[in-house]
């Protein structure tokens, strides 16, 4: 399996109690191609918040968001804010994990 | 009941305000909001802090949602108690179960702004017993009295019950107040247009324009969810009155003028904090964020760059046309505005304008040029406590306000210069 993520991930800048955590895409080109190809069942578009330059898409079940940076790859993966402060770091890697299954298409 | 927030909102864009139902709102995070009202409490003691900005709270909210009913044409207590719910969660300040008749009651609160912040902010390091959502208090004695028809001020909420101290839920009390009425004054968009005086350009124009009309495009579709809350740019964002800010700096203010004078200056230093923490947070947050990113680009370092993120960043959030007059990178910034959202209520409420509040524009100053040339930008910094308390120990910046638009002046203007 190709995943299309960096294997770095880590809480990000102006991270607020865990909720906010940060990989990157291997090529940055691809972002387009990561968000098609993540955009599933599990994982919503939330079109109302897919402008200036990001793609926004949710996991509905726990209301998590990823955010695409769509011109550097940047990948934020934002915890939906009432997730249990004892719960965040577990359920930010699962959820990076899932990300990590994206293949490249 | 949703509330669409938009639909509500008027934009006075000569001047980069907002209006909603006639009151001024601006947008500000968590991190600031808790900043404020803590700079109230440290004025005053924690107990006359909460009065006051209870009563700030009452004020504003009575104003906006009597003219909101108005505007609604919702005539029956059940309609204008669904519409302040309504317009509560859209502002991103929670949810409120308003559980109340025209004696008061019990309103539960569900993350309610201040509380959920201050717990998300600190919960894990402090602790607390004093109550956090004095804005949902006075709110929640305001909504009783609109949805009944009675005089503001003849209710009163108290909060007895907040998530702050470990509690499951916040819980305030509405009952009969035998406290004198309240006169709920605030700014409108006519007496706006009537005494700020023509908007003028700055430098950089050109580049400025485009990004406030990005932001405040990106911010037109931004309104509380379902739980009343606003997550935007990685950060808890309200749609907030401004006038809650004013009426409780105001009364603060007169409050020490009168028992402590030689506190005001003291006061005044306390603002002019509060403003470099609302650049530092809001601004250096919003910098640092994917959004930003997607849709400027990720600060490179450049101060011009910061400088100009931060002045469009004051536009967009409704703070007044705030511009560059000069900018010297590792010298000196010069930034004026035909009026701020404080420097016109100053002009317009306050008992003595020349003395009123202000702060934000002033304190602003020193935060952005922090920003412009104490933060690292690359590679991406954490904008944090941490740094936040680092830049305030080494600060080497100084301002000065020589022009003061709630003064008498024809234009606020400050200089801020290393020391």
């Amino acid at each position: 399996m190709m995943s299309m993520l960096s294997p770095r991930f880590a809480r990000d800048v102006g991270c607020r109690a865990d909720l906010m955590w940060r990989c990157d895409l291997e090529d940055p080109s691809r972002s387009s191609a990561f968000v098609d190809t993540a955009t599933t069942d599990e994982f919503v578009a939330v079109p109302e918040a897919t402008r200036m330059g990001v793609a926004v898409f949710e996991e509905p079940v726990s209301g998590h968001r990823v955010v695409v940076v769509l011109r550097t790859g940047r990948v934020q993966v934002r915890l939906d804010a009432l997730t249990p402060a004892d719960t965040r770091a577990r359920e930010a890697q699962r959820v990076f994990e899932r990300l990590q299954s994206v293949e490249a298409p | 009941m949703n509330f669409d927030i938009d639909a509500a909102r008027l934009h006075l864009a000569e001047h980069e305000m907002d209006f909603l139902a006639g009151s001024p709102v601006v947008a500000h995070c968590h991190h600031f909001n808790l900043f404020w009202d803590q700079t109230m409490d440290d004025a005053l003691g924690e107990e006359a802090g909460r009065r006051v900005r209870t009563v700030a709270a009452h004020k504003s909210s009575y104003r906006l949602l009597q003219s909101l009913a108005d505007e609604v044409g919702a005539t029956t207590p059940v309609e204008r108690l669904r519409l302040a719910g309504g317009v509560f969660s859209a502002m991103g300040h929670g949810k409120l179960h308003l559980a109340v008749g025209r004696n008061g009651g019990l309103v539960r609160g569900e993350q309610l702004h201040y509380g959920f912040g201050w717990r998300e902010k600190y919960g894990g390091t402090l602790t607390r017993s004093a109550p956090a959502d004095a804005f949902a208090t006075g709110f929640s004695a305001a909504a009783t009295e609109v949805a009944y028809g009675l005089d503001p001020g003849s209710l009163a909420g108290n909060e007895e019950r907040c998530i702050v101290d470990g509690s499951a839920g916040c819980n305030i009390r509405v009952s009969a107040n035998g406290a004198e009425p309240l006169l709920p004054l605030g700014v409108d968009p006519q007496s706006a247009r009537d005494v700020l005086p023509p908007p003028f350009d700055g430098l950089y124009e050109d580049q400025i324009g485009p990004v406030v009309s990005g932001l405040r495009d990106f911010l037109s579709g931004v309104a509380g969810d379902e739980r009343g809350v606003i997550e935007a740019f990685g950060v808890l964002v309200t749609a907030h009155l401004a006038d809650y800010y004013n009426h409780a700096a105001n009364d603060v203010l007169e409050i020490i003028a009168r028992d402590k004078p030689h506190g005001v200056e003291a006061f005044r230093g306390l603002l002019l904090e509060a403003g470099q923490s609302c650049a530092f947070h809001t601004f250096g947050g919003v910098l640092a964020s994917p959004e930003w990113e997607g849709m400027v680009g990720a600060p490179t370092g450049d101060p011009l760059e910061v400088v100009i993120g931060c002045v469009s960043l004051a536009r967009a959030f409704g703070f007044g046309r705030w511009a560059i007059e000069e900018f010297e990178p590792g010298k000196r910034l010069v930034m004026t505005s035909p009026g701020t959202y404080e420097s016109l209520f100053s002009r317009l409420i306050s008992a003595d304008a020349a003395q009123g509040p202000g702060g934000i524009f002033v304190g602003a100053g020193i935060g952005i040029m922090q920003l412009a040339h104490d933060v690292t930008w690359v590679p991406r910094p954490s904008i944090d406590g941490a740094l936040y308390l680092e830049l305030a120990r080494t600060n080497p910046w100084h301002v000065e306000q020589d022009s003061s638009f709630a003064g008498g002046d024809v234009l606020d203007r400050i200089v801020v210069t290393r020391r």
